[in-house]
Parts: structure tokens; sequence; C-alpha cells
């Protein structure tokens, strides 16, 4: 078994003489520096989960070695053992980051104390060195379980599946529709010790209030007209295993009592039995709606709240996590492609430049299901921004995220950036959009017209009579070729932007 | 008057580092002393042999007498200082480069004792002695520089 490493930083050597002894005795290992130069020098070379510091030493003294640890990023806990027996020098150690601080002379009291206080910065020690450990695993990850992505915003939610994973506790997932909250839930399940155990998942959204209670508890035989069979629920067919109850604020009040008694007592009864099941579950469960309305509203109970949100998870909205907007999309459109028997290249820049600006109020599902829509309507071996835009076009709302020009951008690829924006959170109306943007119509329908033919950037000229230069009838999107026929619409401000529900 | 009570408070203050210093170093040395016996009673305990006893045993009684010289010569310097006080003989001397210096006298019986004390303390601290007949001059070296 390997032994915790604790250096002893004191010049006094009838101390680290004696100490060491101590701390071997209580099955560490121990090393010795005689002063704090030394110190820093073994700490920057091999690790130390514990130093139990004098203040006063040669070269560098422990308060110094304290900012040194601080400034070089070493990980370890520092105990300061000092006969400076004052106040300020004590608040001063534990402002620059001290474990803890004990004074001389080590009474056998202080002894005891410092040996108690040893196990305690290791346990911090080790729980800090874990972490440093899941970050550094967890860096340029860009998949983790089923779900993908590698922006900051992800590798913290991956971080919280890790930790909780192994864990017995309940966590309720927050997050917009289309965020993957069950495959959060599946990742949770996979790297947890009920892995080999079922994974049950349930809308409770989805089902009527009978039906719902039926499926949680089960029922027996003649429970009610027409049930001939009894039929287990699902609390007993997740047992040994997790069940997963997706939009669970939408579950009625009745079978949320019923729902948090089976918590609590781990058993369920079915509808019409009269003995308790005895069920082994782990419970996560996901919602979309703003918890503390559905609270103050009366739709979630508090005390099932509390026990269901043991552990609370935020599952980021796409336009969140821009980063990984680019990894999922290539990512689908291999799938996809894979799936129709189609040999795709990627995706052209004007539809790259949609992809990317556009706000995904469906978040992960839509960006899903518009590149296979893309991959399915595409003819050619590359996705267009008219093979991946029109659908949107419909419901698209304001984009609240800032726009950004990369330096060495034309005024060309700006102005088409800003088209684009204005003319999805106005669904499409190019009165609108040219109100917004300070442009005629006309020229809009030329900008929009020649990034849905995949030629960006040629869209100065004044446009033809039917207002879509040069695009033929089957590239035109249905909104947008509605539109360009529409009269002028009167222009007004762009609707507010809401995450669809679904 | 007034640049009397200056070079008393001058002289008062440099007693007290020395103070301050022999403190820290009791402390070290009686801490050496509880973590050796500390080490003695639990090994001996366990039925560690007298050899590898010894060492901390050892150690322990080295640290009682540094412990003890740092005691004899606190209550030593202490006694002078409030004698030298009394009879105003207790002052500070011009500071010879960044080092405080203070001078009193020692005189009387035991008087050879007490100052061979003082020099122990002083040897332990940081601190450099020079006698001149009565006269004992302390001079607070820079911390770190001369004792252990």
């Amino acid at each position: 078994m390997k032994h915790p490493k604790v250096l002893i930083a004191d010049d006094d050597r009838s101390i680290t003489e004696g100490l060491s002894a101590i701390l071997r005795d209580e099955g560490y290992d121990v090393a010795v520096a005689v002063d704090g130069q030394k110190a820093l020098d073994q700490l920057g070379a091999e690790p130390f989960g514990v130093v139990l510091a004098d203040l006063k030493m040669p070269k560098v003294d422990g308060l110094a070695l304290l900012k040194e640890l601080q400034q070089r990023a070493i990980p370890t806990e520092c105990i300061i053992v000092t006969g400076q027996a004052t106040v300020d020098s004590a608040v001063q150690a534990m402002r620059e980051g001290a474990y803890d601080y004990v004074e001389k002379p080590l009474t056998a009291d202080k002894l005891n104390r410092l040996k108690a206080l040893i196990p305690k910065a290791l346990d911090k020690f080790n729980v800090q060195q874990r972490n440093r450990e899941l970050s550094s695993k967890l860096e340029g990850l860009t998949h983790y379980g089923e779900l993908t992505g590698q922006s900051e915003e992800m590798r913290a939610v991956y971080q919280i599946i890790e930790a909780v994973a192994p864990s017995n506790a309940s966590v309720l997932i927050f997050g917009e529709s289309g965020t993957g909250k069950e495959l959060v839930a599946r990742a949770i399940h996979s790297k947890s010790e009920r892995a080999k155990g079922p994974f049950f998942a349930l809308n409770c959204a989805a089902l009527p209030k009978d039906i719902l209670e039926n499926e949680l508890f089960g029922h027996e035989k003649g429970a009610f007209t027409g049930s001939v069979n009894e039929k287990p629920g699902a609390f007993e067919m997740a047992d040994g295993g997790t069940i997963f109850l997706d939009e669970v604020a939408e579950m009625p009040p009745d079978i949320q009592v019923k729902l948090l008694r089976a918590i609590e007592s781990r058993s369920i009864r079915r509808l019409g039995g009269k003995k308790e099941i005895d069920v082994d579950i782990r419970i996560l469960a996901a919602t979309n709606r703003d918890v503390q309305k559905a609270l103050s509203d009366n739709d979630l109970r508090d005390d099932l709240y509390y026990r269901l949100a043991v552990v609370e998870l935020f599952l980021p909205p796409m336009r969140e996590r821009l980063g990984d907007v680019k990894l999922l999309a290539n990512e689908f459109l291999v799938r996809f492609a894979e799936q129709n028997g189609k040999a795709m290249s990627g995706f052209d820049d004007a539809a790259w430049e949609w992809i990317l600006s556009y706000n995904w109020p469906g978040n992960v599902r839509e960006l899903k299901n518009a590149v296979e829509r893309a991959v399915i309507m595409s003819r050619g071996d590359t996705i267009k921004a008219a093979d991946i835009m029109p659908r949107h076009l419909h419901r698209t709302g304001e984009f609240p995220t800032p726009m950004t020009v990369p330096a060495g951008a034309t005024l060309a690829d700006t102005r088409r950036q800003l088209v684009l924006r204005a003319f999805a959170s106005t669904n499409g109306d190019y009165a609108r959009t040219a109100t917004i943007v300070g442009m005629t119509a006309a020229d809009v329908r030329a900008e929009i017209a020649s990034l849905l033919n995949g030629r960006p950037g040629e869209s100065s000229t004044p446009a033809p009579t039917n207002g879509v230069r040069g695009a033929k009838p089957a590239d035109v999107p249905p909104a947008a070729a509605k539109a360009s026929k529409a009269p002028v619409k009167s222009a007004a401000a762009p609707a507010k932007a809401k995450p669809k529900k679904r | 008057m007034t640049e009397a009570r200056s070079t008393d408070k001058e002289a008062i203050q440099a007693v007290r580092e020395i103070i301050r210093r022999a403190g820290h170093e009791l402390r070290n040395a009686l801490s050496g002393v509880s973590v050796n016996v500390e080490v003695v009673r639990s090994r001996s305990e366990r039925g560690s042999s007298a050899k590898e006893l010894g060492s901390f045993a050892d150690r322990a009684t080295l640290q009682v007498g540094v412990a003890t010289a740092l005691t004899d010569g606190l209550l030593a310097l202490v006694s002078s200082v409030m004698a030298a006080a009394a009879d105003g003989t207790l002052k500070s001397v011009p500071p010879h480069g960044a080092q405080s210096q203070t001078e009193l006298m020692i005189y009387g019986e035991g008087a050879a004792v007490v100052v061979s004390d003082i020099e122990r303390l002083a040897s332990l601290i940081g601190v450099s002695v020079e006698q001149r007949g009565k006269r004992v001059i302390l001079t607070v070296l820079p911390e770190g520089k001369s004792h252990s």
C-alpha cells in the first residue's frame, strides 16, 4: 500500500527527527527539508500531500513558502508549525493559503491535534488531486458517453457527471428542450455501479395521469376494469438500476406525493395492491421548467424537489456552447450521410456561416434534425446554406449572441452576416430586415438570393424583377420564395426569442 | 530628560526583541523535548530496543539543556535589565550599522555567573555580548545570521 507523503520543513533537527519518527509510526512517508528553499525544490520535484512548515526558516520562511506554492501552483496542503505565537502571523498564514496553524511548543495535546489535522489535510489534497486529474483527463475530450462537446461548459458537465455517478445521489438535470438531458442521465447510469442494472426512462409529460401512475407503480390483476394481468411498473423494472423521470415538473400533484413516498421508503405499492414491494433504485430527474416558478406555482412540490435535487446539473443551451456547434454539425453529417448512403464532403462556407450564426433555439436536437434533413435534401456532396437554412426561417427568434467580425473580414462579409441575422430574426421578412440593417429591400433580396445560391458576396448589384437573382425555383426555400413575392410589409421590431418547448 | 527617556525606550525595545527571540527558541527547544519524549513513550510501548530509543532520549536531553540555558539566560537578563533600569544605567548606545545596541551595568556578587548566563542565551538567539568592566553591551544581530 502506498503511504501518503508528508514533508517537514524545519531547520531544527531535534524537532524534525522526532516528528519524522512520530509520523512514520502513523504510517506516513516522511521527508525533511532543512530550509524553505529546499522544501520548494522537493515539492517541485515530487508531490507531497501535506507540508508541515516552520514559519521561521532560513532562506525562504514559511510565509514566503506559502506564497511560492501558490504562485507556482504546486499542489499540497500546508500546515504552519511555529514558535512565533502571534495572532498576526496566524492570520497571515491562513490568508496565504495555509490549511491550518499549530503553535509550538508541541505539547502532547498539540501533537495530537497535529496528528488529527494531517489526515484531514490529506483528504482535501486527495479530493483536489482527483479533480485536477479529472480536469486534465477531460481536457480536449470531445465525447463523454453519448454526449458530444469539448467546450468549457460541457467539460464542466462531464466533471459533475464523473463526480456524482459513483454515488447513489439523486440528480435533477436542468436544461432546455433538446439539450440532451436523457443522454446525461444515461451517462450517469453507465458510469455508476448500477451500470449493469436496467435504465428506465419515463416522460412524465407525455402520459395522462392514470397511465403515468400505472407506468410508474404497475398494477395487480383486477385493479381496474380490463386489468386481466398483473403488471410491474417502472420502479420494479428499474430495480437494481436507474429510473429517469423526464419533465418531472409536469407530473400531476397526487402522483408527486406517491413518488415522494416511494423515494423516501424505497418501496412501492402497485395499483390495487396491498403489499409493499421493496425497490433498489437510483432516481434521476429532469425538467426544462424554471424550477423556482414551478415551485411557486405549486406545479412541483417543495419536498419532492429537495429529494430529487440532491445534486443539480445545468445543461447549457446550444447558444452558450457555440464552440461545440461545428463539432456536432460535422458529427451529424457523417452519421446521416452513412445512414442515407450518401458520400458527403462537408458544408460549404455559406452553410457554415448560417450554422454558426443561427442561435439554435431547439438546441442539439434541432441541429441534428437540420443536418439530417440537409443530408437527405442535398443534391451534391456538399451541404449548402439553402439545404440547411430554410426550415428554420419559419421559426427563428432574435440572435441573443453578439456578432463577431474577425480581423481581415471584408465589408461584404460583414454585411452578409448582418443581413443573414436580421433576416432570420424577422422570420424572413425582407422589408423588416431592410429597415433593421439600413438597406433597401431589393438589396436584402439580392444578398439572401446569392447566399441561397452558394455565392456569397455577389449581392450589391440591383436585384432583378423577381427579387431572387439567378435562383432556380427548386433552390428557393418556401419561406424565402414566398417572402420574395410578398408585398413589402411595414417595418417592425423582431419578436423576442423564446426557447421552443417540446 | 526627554532624550534620556527616549534612550531608555530604545533600550527597552532592544530587550523586548531579545526576549521575543528567546521565547521562540524556548518553544522550539520544548518542542524538541516533547516530540522526542513522545517517540520514546510510543515506541517503548511497542517494545522497541533501548538502542533505538537512545537517540531520541539523547535528543530530548539535549533540548532540555538548551531550554535550561535559554531560561537561565532570560532570568539573568530580565533581572539585570530591571536592576539597570532602576539605577539608571540601562541605555541605548548609538547604533552600529543597522544593529541596535543596548548597554547596561552588571555588577555585584554573582555578576560573572549572570553575564555567563546572558552570553549563553545570546549565542542561541543572534545577539552578541561585549563586556567592558561592569558595562555589558548587547548587540541585536539581524535574524538568522548567527544562531542555529
